[in-house]
Formats: structure tokens, C-alpha cells, sequence
């Protein structure tokens, strides 16, 4: 038997064997029996992102390089860590929003830009193309490696058009795509049978890669110890062995690595299967962890193989590329080979089905269907037909196209610097997407300049580099620059010659991208419609944040036509069944004539959405709504009633805030209010209190004087001086209460002249000295005898200093007391303190002394009785002459009342009214 | 949710310091770790410890939404 004809047998057999599993996953989707809803399925399905380059390529580039070829795997080990954070973001976005893909997913969130998205997706056609080159590249060689196994490696060159193994690959696989991808046209653009193959071939993959491992190292060689101590007595694998090997050294492992974190997220196909695909956001908790998990275990043998070949090939004769195949053949186990080349042949299937479907998509629903629409809008028969033989044909115009590259450019390169290329062209759309859930003032003249500087140079740094590398233009454009410039030098752009290509290709190209993405947009203004599309992407885990964009359609159309246009893009039936079921959710009753209101309008169009992509929903909306869709000012309007309310009830807010403050005002000043009432009602009651003491006596002594004529004249002298001693205090007194009340009236007249503060205190000392001497309390008046002039009501401050020195002799013991009276004075105060050696105050008292009708307590009976008023008036006095009075005291240590004076003041205003 | 957030990108920042130079130069050298060159060891290593470092982290209280 012929492996000339067993391989290729094998190869479609094994398709074959996938598309019955696929068929029969999406049957058991149908009836609603999700074989792919499981978080393993979905990690299996990420893990096309290790392909034919994976494969083979990282042995080849181990096999130089050492390990140089890891970063292209600890970058989505990295990012599978954040993807709780970024995945799941867009997920929730596309979902909400009928996403289906990267160019839908960009030009919805710019304003549903029709020329962002085919921007973006003929980048990813230009940009991806080698990549998928690249694949055919792999399964054409392998099978070409394989078909002759009997007879040896045949390396020849090129073989004619129509033999040309990799030619019949792309058309195969076209058909494949064309069944997997576009047996039907599904609004939410998913395809579980694709998925359930793409995972089954990833366990594929996998397993072939462990089993050459295994038998690599365990069967050639004596286990991992022999394997590397072998290498070790080689001086030149020895270095493999160092990070010294790397091309590039640390520069190009950061910028591989960054640009790996990127494509695992924005490569078309990577976006399928994570954010398309997906059916449960929960999935990606257990995807962060499994799938580096299965990028561990892929990469394990990867250096063993590629020492192994190195040591067992060591005249170099065969291509480092092909060691995983080659080292079977070598051991004699050709069946071990077939395994070897269905993972290769699975590692490159399911990466170009998923990407050319990925693709078609995006290049129908972006690039043709919106220039279509916009040519004849008004087809009116069903257009769903018409999209699938489009996506069909644009799925072999692809293929085609991947072959073409190859045919002219891939024979040149080995497998991972093509990769390269097309991770550092996706690596463009990061910025776009990541600054654009993030931040809402990214805008769309933004995002299309980033985007197309990004490009632009990619485009010169690598892509037209890589062509003049393989001869197809001329190699002075490398050496000497563009037309002999040297500072556009492809791989030295204004003379950065410190990286390696891709490394410099990385910095310029995300320099100019982000650059320009963040500049424009800082001075951008946004639309009204890319306004609503920036909030819905960057708040979309906010309650209604939904539902912004219902505001975006004004115009008149009726239910049913709305039924019709959705019904030519997805088919009547299905059509039908959304309008029940969102005329069920929002408890709708429409009949087919009436009009449609702008919520279902928008209902539609995001339905639309996922058929024919955002931009392309739009002008068939707008083709089927009369009236004209809203422009800004008409969002404008609505955004201004809608602000008019909010501020309305700001307003009415901040009144009622203000009436709140005015309540509370009222009721502190109420409460005060009732405070002074309460003070006048304990005032009166206090002042007739007083008033009554006296009276009482003078009444009593008045009437034993009147009823007993035959009183001794002793008695009767006795009780008269009573009566006048308590009419005298009750003259006092009333005297002191008009004083008050004229005083707080403010009725008082003053009359303020300079006054000689020592002289002024002599006459106080010499009217009391009587009472002094009454009780032989001693009175030492040390204010020294020179001129000190203030400004004052003399006859007022005499009656301070008289009512502190009778207070003073008040509570000084008999014999024994000593009141001194001594000048006090600082820079800008004179006055005088008057020092008994009396009984004290209480601390607490100090100030209470103050008050009206405060009488101090004490033991001594015989004390005259004072008014209680003395000291409030002095008060009064003082501060009436900006001054202070206090009074300093211990219980036990006697006390001193001080008053001071400012020097300067003469107040115009008293010394005017005499 | 926000401290399962934080976490994760701490990791990340870990795993990007832990993963290039000057770090990475460090194992750049001669010697063998189980029979396994030193720079291979390390690098797998620590890919092992960074996935079980996330499957801790996001494992953790799971269930619940971002």
C-alpha cells in the first residue's frame, strides 16, 4: 500500500469524521441540547490559537533559538489572567449589542461607523493573509513529507499550478469552511458544530504532540536526563541552553510576549471562538486558568524535540521546521508519523475554518453588504440567500488568496516570522478596542486615524519588508530606504536601528496608533450617536445603560414593515419569532398597522445587527423609516428635555435644601426667642422677689411700730433704723435695676473724657474708707501716685472700683481681712485689681458672680446684704468701655476682681452724647 | 468582586517582572535542576506556580458577577 495515496485518504476521512460530529452537535443545539456549553468545550475551542505554527514552528525556531519561541505563549498565559476583567467586558458589550465581530465590534462602538468597519476589516484581510498562508504552507509540506514516506524526503521545487498539493488544500478547506461556517444564516452568528470540531481537534493536536514527546524522549532517548545531558556535551546546543541564543535577546521576547497578549484576544478567529462563540460569561473563570494550563502541557516536549532533532540530525540535512515529523520517520514508526501529521493537519484545519469564517463575516457584513445597501436599498425579495452564496464565495476568495501569498512569498520565511507579521497587524486593533470600553471620550476621527497610522506603518515596517525580503520587490528598499531615503528605512525608521524588526515595528506602529487614537480624540467632538455608543460600551454593566440608542430613530414606519426587513435578512419565520417573543417581554399589542415605536425600531435594528453587522442594520433601517432619522439636534432635543427635567428637580432640590436651612434658622431663633422669654419671666419673678424682702421688713417693723405705742424707746430706735437701712437698700436696688435696664437699653447716657486712672481710684478708696474702717479691715492702695490717662466715664468707673471694694470688705473677716487694691496694666490695657484675703469663689463660680441676682454663699450672717446686681452692672460698664472684668479666685486663697481698659480708645460715638 | 480584580492584575504585573529581564537574566547560566537545564526549569516552573496562582484566585468565591 502506497502512502501516496493512504495520506491524502486519511486527511479527507479525518474531515470527514469531523463534520459528522459537528452535524451532529449543531442537531443536538437545535432541539436545544447544548453539547458545547461547558467551560472545557470552550477552553478546547480557544486552543486554536495554537495552529500548524505552534506545531511545528516552535520546534524550528527551539531548535535556534532555545527559548525564544515562549513568548508567543506566556503572552496569552499573562492576558488569560486579566480576561476576568477585559473578556468578560466584551462579552457582555457584543452580547448586548448583536456583536459578531472584531470590524462590528470597532465600528459600533465609533458611531456605527460604515467606513471604520471596512477599514478594520480589510486590515484584517491584508493583515492575516500570511497567516493563513502560512497553514497551507504547513499541511502541504507535512503531506508532501508524508505521501513519500516509503521513498525519503523529496525537497524539489515548486510543483506546476494544477499539481500543487497546497493548492487542493485550500479549495478543500474552502468546502469544509463553506459547510461548517454557512450552512444557515443565524443572527447571533454562532455555529456549535463548528466549535464541538474545532475543540475535538485541539484534544487532537494535543494528544499527537504529548505521544512524539513521549516517544522522543523516552524511546530515542533514555528520559529527560540523558536527553538534555547528551545535548549538554554539544558546545553549540549547550548555548540553547542560555537565554544568549534568543534573537533579539530581552528587547524582542518583551515586544513577542506583548504582542502575544494582544492576538489571543484580536485575532479574528481567537475573537470567534471567545466572545462570538461564547455562551456563558462564566466560562472564562475556568478559560483563565485551563487554557494556560493546555499551553503548559503543549509547550512541555517542545525543547526536548527540538534537541533530540538537533542531536540526531546533526548534519543539518533536514529542516528544523519538520523535526516533529521527521523524528518518528527516523525511529521507523510511520504509523506514529500519520498521528504526528492529523494533530498538524488538526492544529491547521481548525485555525483557517475559524478564521476564513470569522472572516467572511466580517468582510460581508463590513465591507460588502453596507456598499451594496447603499447602492440598491431597496431590494425587496429575500436577501438571506443572497448573503450566504456572498459569504460562501468571499470563504474561497479567501482561501485563494491565502494561496496566492504563498505561492508568492511563503517559501521564503520560516514559519514564525510570517506569524509574526500577522500578530503585529492585530496587535493594531488593541488600542481601538481596550481605550474604547474604557474611556468615552475615545471618538471616531480617533480611532480611524490610530487604526490607519497603525497600519500604515505595519504595512511599511514589516509586510513591504518582508516582500523585499523574498525578492518580490527590490532589496534596496531595505538597505537604502524608500527611493533612496535612508531615515524611512523599513527595520531603522529615523535611524532606530536598537531592535529587531518586529520589535521596532511594534514601538513606531503602537506609538502612532495610540498617539493619535488619544490626540484626536482629546480634541474631538463627538456625534450624538457615537456620544450614546460610547456609553452603552463603557457603562454596559450599569443598570439602563441599555436602551440609550432607542432614542436614535424618530421617524414613522410601521410594525410591519419592520416585520418584512428583518424578515429578508433572517428568513420569515425567524422573524416572526423575535417579534413575539420582544412584543412578550415588553408586554407590547401591536397589530401590523400601527406604528412602530423607537424601542422596537431599535429592537430590530441590533436583531439586524447580527445578521448583517451594525453599519449595514443602519441604512437598512433608515431605507425603511420615513421621516428622517434623528439628527443631532434632534438627540440634542431629547437629551435637552431630558436635562430639563433633571434639572427642574435639581432646582426644586436645592429649594427644598434652602427651605430646610430657613426652618432651621427659624427654630433656633424661636428657641432663643423662648430662651430670653424665660430669662424675663425669671427676671421679674427674681426682681419682685428681692423688692418683696425688703418691703416685708420694712412693712413688719413699720406695723409693730404703729400697734405698740408703749415700745421702749431702745426698741423702737432699734426697729426705725431697720426700716431705713432696708428702705435704703430698696432704694439701691431699684436704683441699680433702672441703671440695668437702662444700660441694656442702651438708654445710658456716657459721658467719656480722659480720666487719671490713680486719681480716679483715690476717690473710690476715700469714699469706702468708712466701711473699711466699720469693720478694721485694712486697705492698701498701691496704684502708684503718677499720671495714667484713659479714656472713660469717670463717674462709671468710680462706681466700678466703689462696688468691688465693698464687695471686697463684704467677705474679708473682721480684724484680720486686708483688701488690696493694685494697678494692672500691659501694652495696650491699664486697669486695676482689687485682692482680698477673703473665703474665695468656687472655680465653677468664677463667672456666675456675673450674673444678676447671683449671691454668693456664705456663713456670715451679719453681712449686709447686697443686691446681687453690683457686679452685672460693673460688667456692663466695663465691656459698654471695650474692656474686661474677671475675677481670679480659689476657695481658701482670697480673690481678686481685675478690670482692664484699652488705653487708646475714645469711641467718637460716646463722646459725642454727654 | 473589585479584590478578585485587583488580585488578578497583580499577578499579571508579577508574572511581567517575574517573566523578562532582569529577572529572566538571572537563570540565564549554567546548571541543572532535575536533570533539566536551569532556564528551562525556572521558566515552566513558574508558568506552573502563575496557572495555579489564577485558578486560586479565580476559583475563589466564584459565581459571582464582574
Amino acid at each position: 500500500m502506497s502512502w501516496i495515496w493512504l495520506a491524502p485518504t486519511i486527511s479527507i476521512a479525518y474531515l470527514g469524521v469531523l463534520f459528522a460530529l459537528a452535524y451532529h452537535a449543531d442537531r443536538q443545539a437545535a432541539r436545544g441540547r447544548s453539547l458545547v456549553n461547558n467551560p472545557i468545550i470552550y477552553t478546547l475551542s480557544i486552543a486554536i490559537y495554537c495552529t500548524s505554527w505552534t506545531y511545528y514552528g516552535s520546534v524550528g525556531r527551539a531548535a535556534m533559538g532555545g527559548v525564544g519561541f515562549l513568548p508567543i505563549f506566556l503572552g496569552p498565559t499573562l492576558m488569560a489572567a486579566l480576561w476576568w476583567l477585559f473578556l468578560a467586558k466584551i462579552i457582555t458589550i457584543a452580547k448586548v449589542n448583536h456583536i459578531t465581530s472584531i470590524a462590528d465590534f470597532i465600528s459600533s462602538r465609533y458611531g456605527k461607523s460604515p467606513a471604520l468597519g471596512g477599514m478594520v476589516t480589510l486590515f484584517v484581510v491584508i493583515g492575516v493573509m500570511p497567516y493563513i498562508a502560512l497553514q497551507l504552507k504547513a499541511v502541504a509540506v507535512t503531506l508532501d513529507v508524508v505521501s513519500f514516506l516509503d521513498e525519503g524526503i523529496a525537497v524539489g521545487p515548486l510543483p506546476e499550478l494544477w499539481q500543487d498539493t497546497a493548492l487542493h488544500i485550500a479549495l478543500l478547506l474552502a468546502l469544509f469552511a463553506i459547510l461548517f461556517g454557512t450552512r444557515h444564516l443565524d443572527a447571533s452568528e454562532r455555529h456549535e458544530g463548528m466549535v464541538m470540531a474545532v475543540a475535538f481537534e485541539s484534544l487532537v493536536k494535543l494528544s499527537a504532540f504529548l505521544l512524539v514527546g513521549l516517544f522522543v524522549t523516552f524511546v530515542l532517548f533514555d528520559g529527560v536526563e540523558d536527553l538534555f545531558g547528551r545535548a549538554m556535551q554539544h558546545p553549540e546546543l549547550r548555548r540553547l541552553m542560555s537565554f544568549d541564543v534568543v534573537p533579539g535577546g530581552y528587547p524582542s521576547w518583551f515586544s513577542m510576549t506583548f504582542l502575544a497578549m494582544l492576538a489571543i484576544m484580536f485575532l479574528p478567529r481567537q475573537f470567534q471562538v471567545l466572545v462570538v462563540e461564547n455562551l456563558n460569561r462564566e466560562h472564562v473563570s475556568q478559560a483563565s486558568w485551563l487554557f494556560p494550563l493546555y499551553l503548559l502541557a503543549f509547550n512541555l516536549f517542545v525543547l526536548p524535540i527540538a534537541l533530540a532533532g538537533r542531536i540526531i540530525f546533526m548534519d543539518g540535512s533536514v529542516d528544523p521546521d519538520t523535526y516533529v515529523l521527521a523524528l518518528p520517520i527516523h525511529g521507523q514508526q510511520s504509523w506514529l508519523a500519520v498521528c504526528v501529521y492529523i494533530g498538524g493537519l488538526s492544529a491547521a484545519t481548525s485555525m483557517v475554518i475559524v478564521e476564513v469564517v470569522a472572516m467572511s463575516t466580517m468582510v460581508s457584513n463590513d465591507l460588502i453588504l453596507p456598499m451594496l445597501l447603499r447602492f440598491r436599498s431597496n431590494f425587496r425579495d429575500d436577501l438571506s440567500g443572497v448573503i450566504l452564496f456572498l459569504r460562501r464565495g468571499i470563504i474561497l476568495g479567501l482561501l485563494l488568496l491565502g494561496y496566492l501569498y504563498y505561492r508568492l512569498i511563503g517559501e521564503s520565511h520560516t514559519l514564525v516570522s510570517i506569524g509574526m507579521i500577522s500578530f503585529a497587524a492585530v496587535a493594531q486593533f488593541a488600542p481601538s478596542i481596550l481605550l474604547g470600553i474604557y474611556w468615552t471620550q475615545a471618538s471616531r476621527r480617533g480611532a480611524m486615524g490610530g487604526l490607519l497610522a497603525g497600519f500604515l506603518v505595519w504595512g511599511h515596517t514589516l509586510l513591504l519588508s518582508s516582500f523585499a525580503q523574498s525578492g518580490w520587490i527590490a532589496h534596496s528598499f531595505l538597505t537604502e530606504g524608500p527611493w533612496g531615503i535612508a531615515w524611512l528605512k523599513p527595520h531603522a525608521l529615523f535611524g532606530l536601528t536598537l531592535f529587531d524588526p518586529v520589535t521596532h515595528s511594534v514601538f513606531w506602529s503602537m506609538l502612532a496608533n495610540v498617539g493619535i487614537l488619544v490626540m484626536v480624540s482629546l480634541f474631538d467632538r463627538q456625534t450624538a450617536v457615537e456620544q450614546i455608543q460610547a456609553l452603552n460600551f463603557v457603562n454596559v454593566f450599569e443598570q439602563g445603560a441599555k436602551g440609550g440608542d432607542a432614542y436614535l430613530w424618530s421617524g414613522f414606519v410601521s410594525v410591519q414593515s419592520l416585520k418584512k426587513l428583518l424578515a429578508r435578512f433572517v428568513g420569515p419565520a425567524s422573524a416572526e419569532a423575535g417579534f413575539a417573543q420582544y412584543f412578550r417581554q415588553c408586554d407590547l399589542k401591536l397589530d401590523d398597522s400601527s406604528q412602530a415605536p423607537a424601542h422596537l425600531v431599535a429592537f430590530v435594528e441590533k436583531h439586524l445587527t447580527g445578521a448583517i453587522g451594525s453599519a449595514s442594520a443602519r441604512v437598512m433601517i433608515s431605507s425603511v423609516v420615513s421621516g428622517e432619522e434623528l439628527d443631532l439636534q434632534g438627540v440634542m432635543r431629547i437629551l435637552d428635555e431630558t436635562s430639563q427635567v433633571i434639572e427642574y428637580s435639581q432646582r426644586l432640590e436645592l429649594k427644598s435644601r434652602q427651605l430646610e436651612a430657613a426652618t432651621a434658622q427659624l427654630q433656633e431663633a424661636n428657641a432663643r426667642l423662648q430662651e430670653l422669654d424665660r430669662m424675663k419671666d425669671e427676671f421679674l419673678s427674681t426682681v419682685s422677689h428681692e423688692l418683696r424682702t425688703p418691703l416685708t421688713a420694712i412693712r413688719a417693723f413699720s406695723e409693730i411700730l404703729h400697734d405698740n405705742d408703749d415700745l421702749p424707746l431702745q426698741e423702737r430706735h432699734r426697729f426705725t433704723a431697720i426700716i431705713i437701712k432696708e428702705t435704703r437698700r430698696l432704694t439701691r436696688l431699684v436704683n441699680q435695676i433702672l441703671d440695668l435696664a437702662k444700660i441694656e437699653s442702651g438708654k445710658m447716657e456716657w459721658s467719656v473724657t480722659e480720666v487719671d486712672l490713680p486719681l480716679l481710684v483715690q476717690e473710690a478708696v476715700d469714699a469706702t474708707r468708712q466701711l473699711f474702717d466699720n469693720k478694721s479691715v485694712q486697705l492698701l492702695n498701691k496704684v502708684p501716685d503718677q499720671t495714667m490717662m484713659l479714656w472713660a466715664d469717670r463717674d462709671k468707673i468710680i462706681q466700678v472700683v466703689i462696688n468691688l471694694l465693698s464687695n471686697a470688705v463684704k467677705f474679708c473677716d473682721a480684724q484680720t481681712g486686708r483688701v488690696v487694691i493694685e494697678l494692672r496694666e500691659t501694652e495696650a490695657d491699664l486697669g486695676v485689681a482689687v485682692v482680698d484675703n477673703g473665703s474665695g469663689i468656687p472655680e465653677e463660680d468664677l463667672e456666675r458672680v456675673f450674673e444678676k441676682f447671683y449671691q454668693a454663699q456664705t456663713d456670715a450672717i451679719d453681712l449686709p446684704l447686697g443686691t446681687g446686681l453690683g457686679l452685672t452692672i460693673c460688667r456692663k460698664i466695663i465691656e459698654r468701655h471695650q474692656g474686661r472684668i474677671w475675677a481670679e479666685s480659689g476657695v481658701g486663697q482670697g480673690t481678686a476682681f481685675i478690670f482692664l481698659l484699652p488705653r487708646q480708645v475714645q469711641d467718637p460715638e460716646d463722646s459725642g452724647s454727654p | 468582586m473589585k479584590r478578585r480584580n485587583d488580585r488578578l492584575v497583580a499577578l499579571v504585573i508579577l508574572g511581567m517582572v517575574a517573566l523578562n529581564f532582569p529577572i529572566l537574566s538571572l537563570f540565564s547560566r549554567e546548571g541543572v535542576v532535575f536533570g533539566i537545564p536551569l532556564l528551562f526549569f525556572y521558566l515552566f516552573g513558574f508558568w506552573l506556580l502563575f496557572v495555579l496562582m489564577i485558578a486560586m484566585i479565580v476559583t475563589r468565591k466564584s459565581g459571582e458577577k464582574p
